[in-house]
């Protein structure tokens, strides 16, 4: 039996069509994936989009914050240094002022201004 | 023994996809049109079972949606089908080992019945017999020349091997088919 003659038996037994249903259920699932796939496409691009807004986001605040503090800052009259707030501006005085007092009083010096006792501030 | 290269590019029915006229779903369809009764059967020769075979078209055709792109600028688009269903199949079959401790020796569905032609001759239902022996490489190179018509040097590159190996590989296949049918005739 020549080689030609067994490849005819070979294709005439196993030349299979292929199962019914087989396209739908193939194509559906390609389909899929393609939906899969073009929706993750999508998702890199607006990560950095997403990123610069969240930046910018950031910088705005911080920039309104400052210049919010440092309205408060003239408004109370105290230090319009960067990096103290107002309001612990004002406590460190009042620290420094109580603590003079303090110090007179012990050593005598009736200069000295009275503690207030205010520590609410 | 070589053959002249037909060119793999140049063969027939390789599919020039046309990316300003397909869309993505038009190209999986035209694709699946053209090629999916040839990658259907070349699976079954190396999975065995006929679920198995549409496991692996269809794991096949979600690789392609998945990659898409590649695919339009593919040349040789049959050679990347056959390839990529080559590697489904034999990625089934080590998983299939694994899960089964199966030899490489399969359970071959014969065609009968609604999915495919009755073959009811003896020397058919021998030489069915005589592919489930067969190693799977074999059966690959078998299944490549005789229904895909491709020349040794396509399967070599459809494959990765060198064409020596595809050719005896075939020759093996026919040799140990050809026995099997005159042991039948024989009694």
């Amino acid at each position: 039996m020549d080689d030609k003659r067994i490849e005819e038996i070979l294709r005439e037994s196993c030349d299979v069509d292929m199962p019914q249903g087989m396209k739908d259920r193939v194509m559906r699932s390609a389909r899929q994936e393609l939906a899969h796939h073009n929706s993750r496409r999508f998702a890199p691009r607006w990560k950095p989009v997403l990123v610069s807004m969240a930046l910018a986001i950031v910088l705005l605040t911080n920039i309104m914050d400052g210049l919010t503090q440092a309205h408060l800052t003239k408004l109370v009259g105290g230090s319009s240094s960067i990096g103290m707030s107002a309001p612990l501006d004002l406590r460190a005085l009042l620290r420094q002022h109580n603590a003079d007092a303090l110090l007179a009083m012990y050593t005598g010096d009736e200069s000295t201004v009275l503690p207030t006792g205010d520590e609410s501030l | 023994m070589n053959e002249p290269d037909a060119g793999i590019a140049t063969l027939p029915g390789a599919a020039a996809l046309n990316r300003s006229r397909d869309t993505a779903e038009e190209m999986l369809e035209s694709v699946y049109d053209q090629y999916a009764q040839a990658l259907y059967r070349y699976a079954r020769f190396l999975v065995g079972s006929t679920e198995d075979a549409e496991d692996v078209v269809q794991e096949v055709f979600i690789r392609i949606a998945r990659e898409q792109n590649r695919v339009f600028k593919i040349r040789n688009l049959k050679a990347y089908l056959f390839s990529a269903t080559r590697n489904v199949a034999y990625s089934q079959l080590r998983n299939r080992k694994r899960r089964d401790d199966l030899s490489e020796a399969i359970i071959w569905d014969l065609p009968v019945g609604g999915t495919g032609k009755v073959v009811g001759s003896a020397e058919a239902l021998v030489l069915n017999e005589a592919l489930d022996e067969l190693p799977v490489d074999q059966r690959e190179a078998l299944a490549l020349k005789v229904f895909e018509q491709m020349t040794f040097q396509e399967i070599a590159r459809t494959v990765g091997t060198s064409i020596n190996t595809v050719s005896s590989r075939y020759r093996y296949g026919i040799a140990k088919l050809r026995q099997a049918l005159e042991d039948n005739q024989n009694g």
